[in-house]
This record gives C-alpha cells, sequence and structure tokens, in this order.
C-alpha cells in the first residue's frame, strides 16, 4: 500500500506554501507603543487647562522651568512669558496640572514668591536656592483662565482671609504691612496694607483669618498695641514691651468689651483707638463745657471717677462765640450711669495747697477730668465742667467772708486753719463794701460748726520768729501756706452762737492782734525807731500782753496804736506809763539785749487807779528813767566852776551810789557849771545843809616819801567823773529839792572822816 | 532559526526602535538640579543647552552622537530591510550594514555617559542628576538597532525573492 502513496506522491511534489507565520518579535512594536503611548497619554492627562496670569513684573520667571506651587505642591509648569501688545504687562502661562485644575477659577490669587526678608516676617527664602516660583491661593468664583497676578506676597498664603476690615485713625505711625493684630496675645490676623483714602485720612486695612473671624463683632473694638510702653503711676513705673514682633512692627489688638454684637461684615469698617482705654471708651459721648482748657489733650485725657478712668476725651474744640471750650469726652462702657443730671466734672492739674500737694500725678501723665456723679435716672449729655477743685466743694461747706484793710499774700485756694487743722479754703478775694478787700472762704461742712460768731481769724504768716533772752523761736508754718498764705481762726472764750452762712469777720494781721480784741490804745511816742506794726510786742514785767497793730507818724510824733490783750486793762488806766526798749550798753549795765534780735519793745507800767483811757503818751527809757528818778528821788545842784563829770556819774557816799548826775547845765550867768543829781529817795537823810561834795573823778595819785598811792574811784568813775560827799557828824538840817551845793576839787581830811548816825528813812 | 523569522525579527525590532525614538527624544532623559533649580533635560534640549552655552562643537557632537546616528541606524536599518529580496543596489547594502553593525559597538556611549553621571553627580542637596524614562527609552532604541542589525544577516541582503528562501 505504500506503492500507491509512492505513486501518488509523483503526481507532484507538495508545495508546502509558506504560511505567513507572525513572528512573536511583532509583540516588541506593540509593546513599545503601548508604553510610549500610555506614557504621552499619561503625560496628557496630568495636564489641566492653560492659565494665563497677568503681572506687572515677572522676575525669575522661566518657561518650562518656573513651577506653580500650591499649597508646597507643584500644581502646574509656566509655558511661556510674554509681554502683552502695549508692552504694560506680562502674561504667564501656566499649564496646570489635572489634579490643580480646580486653581482655574474666579478669585484665585496668583502671586510671584520672591524671598522677602523683613523684618516682621522673611517669607519665600526656598526661592533663593529654587529660583522664584508662582504661588496660587485657590479662590471659589467660576472657573476661569485669565487671571491678574498679585504684586505682593499675601498675609495668608494658605486660604483666603476670613474678613478684610478697614481701620480709620488720625494716624497710623508704627503699623505696617504684616504687623500681626492680637486677640488676647493670639495673632488672628495681620494688617494688609496703609494708605490714604479718598479724604487723606490713614486708613488701614487689616485681615482676620477665617478660623478667627467670628471673635469680630459689630462693637469690637481695635487698637494699636505700641512697641513700648511706659507707664508712671504714683509709686510704679510699669515698662510694657510688646513681643518681638510687635516691638518691631507694632501691632493692632482687638477684643470686645461687653456684649458681643453681631458678627461683623467683609469690609466693615472701625475705630482704630490709640490705645486700650481709649478703645474701651467707645462709649456714650458727653459734652462738657470748661472755661479754658489747658492741658486738654483729645485721645489721651482722661475722665476719672474715683481715681479710676472711666473716659476719654475725645475732642476739643474752643467755641469762640461763648469763650468757653466744648471736649466731648467718651464714657467707658459700664460707667453710662456717671452721666446723670448735675454730675460734676472738675478739671484736675497739679496743685501745691495747705491741703496738700494734689494731683501732683498729672505733672506726668497730664490732667484729668475728674467727675462726680449726677442723677442716674435723669440722663444728660451736656455738663457745665469747673476748673478748679473748690468749685467742685463750694456747695459743700458754710461760706463766711473776711474784711481788712489789706490783705497781702493770702490768694485763692490758700487754706484755712483752726489749730492747725485745714477746715477750708479761701475760695475768692476781691473787695468787698466800701472798697475793702475782701475774702470769702468755704468751711468744710464738718466744720461749720466750729466757726462761732465770735471767732476771731488772722492771717498766717508764713514764719514768725519769736526771740527773747537765750530763747529763739523761729517757727515757720506750713510749708504750703508759704505758698499762699492763709487764714487762721480760732475762739477765745467761751464760743458763741455757730457763725451762719455769710457771716462776716474781721481780718486780723496776727494772732496776737486777733487775740487781743480789746479796743485798741493810742500811744504817742516821739520817735518811732524799731517800732513794727504787728511785730513789736507791749510787755508787762517782760510778759507780752499786747501788740503794736498800726505805727504812724503824726504831726511829729510817732503814734502807735496798740491792742492789749484780754485782762490786762490795768495797762488801761491812765497814768500807765509806756516806754520803748531798745537795746542799750553802757558801763551800767547792758540791757534790752534780747530787743538786739526781738526788736523794740515797749514795755508798760501799770497806772494808779485811774479812770480807763485809750490815749497814752510814750517815752523812751531814759525819759522814763528821769521821770522815775525825778519822782522817786530828788534833785540837788552841785555847782563848779569847770567840771568834767558827765551826766550818769554817780553820786557816792561813802562809796556806795546812792544816786547820779542827771543833768548838766550851766549856770545862768554863765559863771559856773550845774550838775544836777538825783539821789535816790531812801538815801535823802544823808544830805545835809552843810555837805560837802568833792570831785572823785579820775585817777589820783599822791606820792609819798616811801610810797606812790593810786586812788581811784569805781570803774564807773573813770568813764563819768563822780561825786562823793560826806555828812559832818553835826549835821545840819535836811534840804529840799533844788538845793545847791558847791563841788570841791577835793576833800578835806576831816571830811573823810566823818561818820555821822544818819537813819535812812524808808524810801516812799 | 529561519532567514524569515530572522528578517521579520529584524523588522519588529527596527518598527520598535523607531516607536521608541519619539518619547526619547521627547521625554527627558535625566533630571538636572543645580543649586535648586530643577531642570528636566532632553537630549535635544541638552544639546540646545550646549548650544547656547557656546560649546557649540560639543553641541554638534552630542547631537551627532545621540540624535543623528541613532536616526540614521534606524533610517538604513529600514532602508535594508525595505529593500529586502531585492536585488538592487546589494552591495552598498552590505556596505551600509557592515557601518551600522560596527558603529553599534559605539552607540551606548551615551547611554554610558548618562550613567556614569547619575552615579557621579550626586552632590548632596546642591546638584544631582536623575535618570529619567527619556534614557531608558533611548537606550532601548539603541538595543533595538543593534538587535535589528544583528538579526539581519550580511547573506540575506543577497537573497531575492526568486531564489528559494533556503
Amino acid at each position: 500500500m505504500s506503492e500507491p502513496e509512492n505513486e501518488n506522491s509523483d503526481h507532484g511534489e507538495i508545495v508546502l506554501r509558506p504560511r505567513l507565520r507572525i513572528s512573536w518579535a511583532w509583540l516588541f512594536p506593540v509593546l513599545a507603543a503601548l508604553a510610549a503611548g500610555w506614557l504621552f497619554w499619561s503625560d496628557w492627562k496630568s495636564q489641566g487647562p492653560q492659565v494665563e496670569i497677568e503681572f506687572a513684573t515677572a522676575p525669575g520667571i522661566e518657561p518650562g522651568k518656573t513651577n506653580l506651587v500650591y499649597r508646597g505642591v507643584v500644581a502646574g509648569t509656566v509655558k511661556s512669558v510674554r509681554l502683552d501688545d502695549k508692552l504694560q504687562r506680562v502674561v504667564v502661562s501656566v499649564r496646570l496640572k489635572a489634579f490643580a485644575a480646580d486653581l482655574a477659577r474666579e478669585g484665585t490669587l496668583f502671586w510671584i514668591d520672591q524671598p522677602v526678608i523683613g523684618l516682621g516676617r522673611t517669607s519665600g527664602i526656598e526661592s533663593l536656592i529654587q529660583g522664584n516660583s508662582l504661588k496660587a491661593r485657590m479662590g471659589e468664583g467660576p472657573p476661569a483662565l485669565h487671571f491678574t497676578g498679585s504684586e505682593v506676597v499675601p498675609l495668608s498664603q494658605i486660604e483666603e482671609p476670613g474678613l478684610i476690615l478697614t481701620l480709620r485713625s488720625v494716624d497710623v505711625p508704627f503699623l505696617d504691612r504684616g504687623s500681626p493684630v492680637y486677640y488676647r496675645g493670639v495673632i488672628i490676623g495681620a494688617v494688609r496694607g496703609k494708605t490714604l483714602d479718598t479724604n487723606r485720612k490713614p486708613v488701614l486695612s487689616i485681615m482676620i483669618e477665617k478660623q478667627f473671624a467670628d471673635l469680630v463683632r459689630g462693637n469690637s473694638r481695635f487698637w494699636s498695641l505700641p512697641a513700648a510702653a511706659v507707664k508712671l503711676g504714683a509709686g510704679t513705673v510699669q515698662i510694657e514691651l510688646g513681643g518681638l514682633k510687635a516691638l518691631l512692627l507694632g501691632a493692632v489688638t482687638m477684643d470686645c468689651f461687653g456684649e458681643p454684637g453681631t458678627p461683623a461684615k467683609d469690609g466693615d469698617e472701625f475705630l482704630l483707638s490709640a490705645n486700650e482705654f481709649a478703645a474701651r471708651t467707645g462709649g456714650e459721648a458727653i459734652h462738657i463745657t470748661f472755661d479754658e482748657g489747658f492741658g486738654l489733650r483729645p485721645g489721651i485725657t482722661e475722665l476719672r471717677y474715683l481715681g479710676v478712668p472711666v473716659g476719654l476725651v475725645e475732642s476739643v474744640a474752643a467755641d469762640i462765640s461763648t469763650g468757653k471750650v466744648e471736649t466731648t469726652v467718651r464714657l467707658a462702657a459700664g460707667y453710662e450711669s456717671l452721666r446723670g443730671e448735675g454730675a460734676a466734672f472738675t478739671l484736675v492739674r497739679p496743685r501745691v495747697s495747705l491741703e496738700g500737694i494734689s494731683g501732683i500725678e498729672t505733672l506726668i501723665a497730664g490732667i484729668f477730668i475728674d467727675c462726680a456723679p449726677g442723677d442716674a435716672s435723669r440722663p444728660a449729655d451736656r455738663f457745665v465742667g469747673s476748673n478748679s477743685i473748690e468749685a467742685q466743694t463750694r456747695e459743700q461747706g458754710l461760706t463766711v467772708t473776711l474784711h481788712a484793710k489789706e490783705i497781702p499774700t493770702i490768694d485763692k485756694g490758700a487754706p484755712v486753719l483752726l489749730r492747725g487743722i485745714v477746715v477750708g479754703t479761701v475760695t475768692e478775694k476781691s473787695f468787698g463794701e466800701n472798697n475793702e478787700p475782701s475774702l470769702t472762704l468755704m468751711i468744710r461742712k464738718e466744720f461749720a460748726r466750729t466757726l462761732a460768731s465770735n471767732a476771731k481769724f488772722w492771717r498766717v504768716p508764713a514764719t514768725s520768729i519769736e526771740a527773747g533772752p537765750g530763747v529763739l523761736n523761729v517757727e515757720v508754718s506750713a510749708l504750703q501756706s508759704l505758698w499762699k498764705g492763709g487764714v487762721a481762726f480760732d475762739v477765745f472764750g467761751a464760743p458763741g452762737d455757730p457763725a451762719g452762712e455769710g457771716a462776716r469777720f474781721e481780718l486780723f494781721a496776727s494772732e496776737r492782734i486777733a487775740r487781743a480784741g480789746s479796743p485798741p490804745i493810742r500811744i504817742e511816742f516821739p520817735n518811732g525807731q524799731g517800732l513794727l506794726a504787728g511785730q513789736t510786742q507791749l510787755r508787762y514785767l517782760g510778759i507780752p500782753v499786747g501788740i503794736v497793730e498800726d505805727v504812724r507818724p503824726v504831726e511829729g510824733k510817732v503814734l502807735v496804736t496798740a491792742r492789749l490783750d484780754a485782762g490786762y486793762d490795768l495797762l488801761r488806766r491812765k497814768g500807765s506809763a509806756f516806754s520803748l526798749v531798745r537795746p542799750k550798753i553802757s558801763l551800767q549795765g547792758v540791757s534790752g539785749l534780747e530787743t538786739l534780735v526781738s526788736g523794740v519793745y515797749i514795755e508798760c507800767t501799770p497806772g494808779a487807779q485811774g479812770p480807763l483811757v485809750d490815749r497814752f503818751r510814750g517815752a523812751s527809757p531814759q525819759e522814763l528813767e528821769e521821770e522815775a528818778d525825778g519822782r522817786a528821788g530828788f534833785q540837788i545842784v552841785v555847782q563848779s566852776a569847770s567840771t568834767s563829770i558827765g551826766i550818769n556819774a554817780p553820786v557816792l557816799y561813802r562809796g556806795v551810789q546812792v544816786g547820779k548826775v542827771v543833768r548838766k547845765v550851766l549856770a545862768a550867768d554863765g559863771t559856773s557849771a550845774g550838775l544836777i543829781a538825783c539821789i535816790d529817795l531812801p538815801y535823802a537823810p544823808l544830805l545835809r545843809e552843810n555837805t560837802k561834795f568833792w570831785d572823785v573823778s579820775g585817777v589820783r595819785a599822791s606820792l609819798g616819801l616811801f610810797a606812790i598811792k593810786i586812788q581811784t574811784g569805781p570803774l564807773k568813775s573813770l568813764a563819768y567823773g563822780g561825786i562823793e560827799f560826806a555828812t559832818p557828824p553835826d549835821m545840819g538840817p535836811r534840804i529840799k529839792t533844788g538845793h545847791v551845793f558847791k563841788l570841791n576839787a577835793e576833800p578835806r581830811k576831816e571830811w573823810l572822816s566823818w561818820t555821822p548816825e544818819i537813819s535812812l528813812s524808808p524810801s516812799k | 532559526m529561519t532567514d524569515a523569522a530572522r528578517l521579520q525579527w529584524a523588522q519588529a525590532m527596527v518598527v520598535t526602535g523607531i516607536v521608541l525614538y519619539v518619547p526619547a527624544n521627547v521625554l527627558p532623559v535625566m533630571t538636572m538640579t543645580v543649586v535648586g533649580t530643577v531642570e528636566p533635560l532632553t537630549v535635544l534640549g541638552g544639546v540646545e543647552e550646549l548650544y547656547h552655552s557656546g560649546l557649540w562643537p560639543m553641541a554638534a557632537v552630542v547631537f551627532l552622537a545621540s540624535i543623528v546616528v541613532p536616526f540614521l541606524k534606524l533610517a538604513s536599518l529600514s532602508w535594508i530591510l525595505l529593500m529586502h529580496g531585492s536585488p538592487l543596489a546589494q552591495r552598498q547594502r552590505g556596505t551600509l550594514r557592515r557601518i551600522v553593525h560596527s558603529i553599534g559597538s559605539w552607540s551606548m556611549v551615551d547611554v554610558f555617559l548618562l550613567a556614569i553621571l547619575a552615579a557621579v553627580g550626586q552632590l548632596g542637596a546642591l546638584a544631582g542628576v536623575k535618570a529619567e524614562p527619556g534614557g531608558l527609552f533611548f537606550a532601548a532604541v539603541l538595543v533595538c538597532s543593534l538587535l535589528a542589525a544583528e538579526f539581519y544577516k550580511p547573506r540575506m541582503i543577497w537573497q531575492t525573492s526568486s531564489e528559494p528562501t533556503r
């Protein structure tokens, strides 16, 4: 069976048609094509839309290299950079990646991230190395392909700020773009920029981050936080330093006082206050009128209640028509009740008064307005302020007036003292009735009852010096009265009825005069040297009993008006003697030395029990002495041809002075000199008709054989000379006043041995 | 392997090479990071870069070695394979194939260079070179042309379609 097979094979050769066998090799191109295709497809797929962004400048932007970075991720690549037709703008085309296609919508902010190294913030450092890049912050609008890039790096790069607010202020010196906005120490936003509005007023644009946006309410207050603040208070110096960032850039602080209001909307306007206190006092405005406004400064001067700041002066304006100063004050929240009708507003300035130095803090902190609340149930918004503290207390005390011939040194605000306690102040100084100067006093309510109707007022001198032998008393009144003087009063004797409102009193020059309440006495002196009104004292037995009130020359004499203290009426009787005591230094002794310091005084000697008079003739001490001599002793005349014996020369008897020469006269015919000697009365019996007088002046030297004898009288007689006398034992009758003796130059020997027994009569 | 299979392999390799030639030149072969600047470089981009920086002889060399030569190789091989079985220009085809084959051993210089750059050029944060898919494609193109030249034996030039294929 194989044959036929072979035969069959002879039918021809089996042509094996080469089958179209496709090699596996063709898998490679397919795979390669697939791979390339997939690559290109994925590349194409990863591409989003192409957007165009306009910039004013596009530094460092290079096509194909610069990336668009969104949240740190490359979201696109710059494909081309070109200028627009007018060569005004740079148009950057960016091919977004597919996943970032959503960036192509309105509101998306594109900016060029450049290295910014500033005080406040440093950003874009990475671009120093990587070159500038484009950055984006996604918006929320409908899709868009054309954008205008931002020229500045936005402050919030990740997401849109929650709120953009506008702050207005008078000036914004420190704040600038990037200054943080704090809310209780947490940064909730930043200043976007500052510019001037159409009215050329500074406007600050701030942005609040979204998460904090609901913190800003309609009644939120903004104030600028100074970089550093120094607060000076009583006893404290407080230096506040903000954060370093705030130190460099300043900062804005926001807070809500009171109940939070409605949430703020985008674009809302707020007022930027200068400080926290100003921000707090954004409440009700009240208007206060002042007479003058020295020191009032808007935005700085505070309104205080019980020393606590409760408001701030918003504006100060002078009203020309009324001549007053109008201020607008804003009260802090919670103090609206102060604006009741009848509230009192007082401008407080530093003042030095007897009540103390008040308002000293205003020297540093500036003046403030003090307020006393009125009737809270009846709110008002217009008030009249007063400029002084007194005005505030005027209605709270007893007002009396004082009058005097002259009122030196006392001024408005001077204190009124009662035994050293300030009980009131002088509120006014003017002319009263009869053009007499008058003072209006305000006695504080609590002291009003101390002012009896018989109270005496006197001026308080700044200093008084009281001197006596061994005592020098310098009294300086309260320092405050040096400033303005003062008025003091007291009641001498039993207090009378309390004085009523508006009572009138006389103002005495000094306490002594006031004390010397009796009617004045007038004394005439030939010479008023050393007499000082209000100072020269009247003394009786060395004790001050009165004071000279007035000294004035009248018809060649000095008329002294003096007042005696109560209880010394005996000195007012007729016959009382008044003599001026001046310092006297003589061989006899030194007298009146204390007057060197205390000045002269008037020594009084009470007269007999005569009737009360008010006019006296004063005398100098010499005259008085003479007078006393004339009265108490009796005079004799010792005649001599010539004598060197002077006045005051002693008259001696056995070395004992019994009198003195009081005058030296020339005899009527000029032939001799007469010494008028005054012999003390007790010694009068010593003088007899046959009494011998001799001169003991000078030094008597007798030269003997064995001795030189030098005799002198008492030391005093060395100066004045002296007269000695002796009476013989067979004495003659007693002499009368005016008896004339002869003066011998020397005693005879037997005179010296005379020793008569004479009983001395008692004086008087 | 029959000559027919060889022919098919050679043809497939050339086609693959042509397909891969496109991404090899479009995709970046490497990324150069110099001081933060990330710069993806295609072969053509590299040439351009060299030219712009004034190194035009280098640019010419790279252009020739990396773009013209691979292209010429693929073109030559395509022509040789298209002319398979034709009695025309058999001598020239033989010469061309020989040339292609001989320069094939040098064609990987670029890839070596890239490999060395990627290995050496790591200067930390300052600079770095990273090979990119383009390099892979480029190498693949070269491998394809090599294989194509290898599969297509010189004697196959002389086979005409009238002759048995054995």
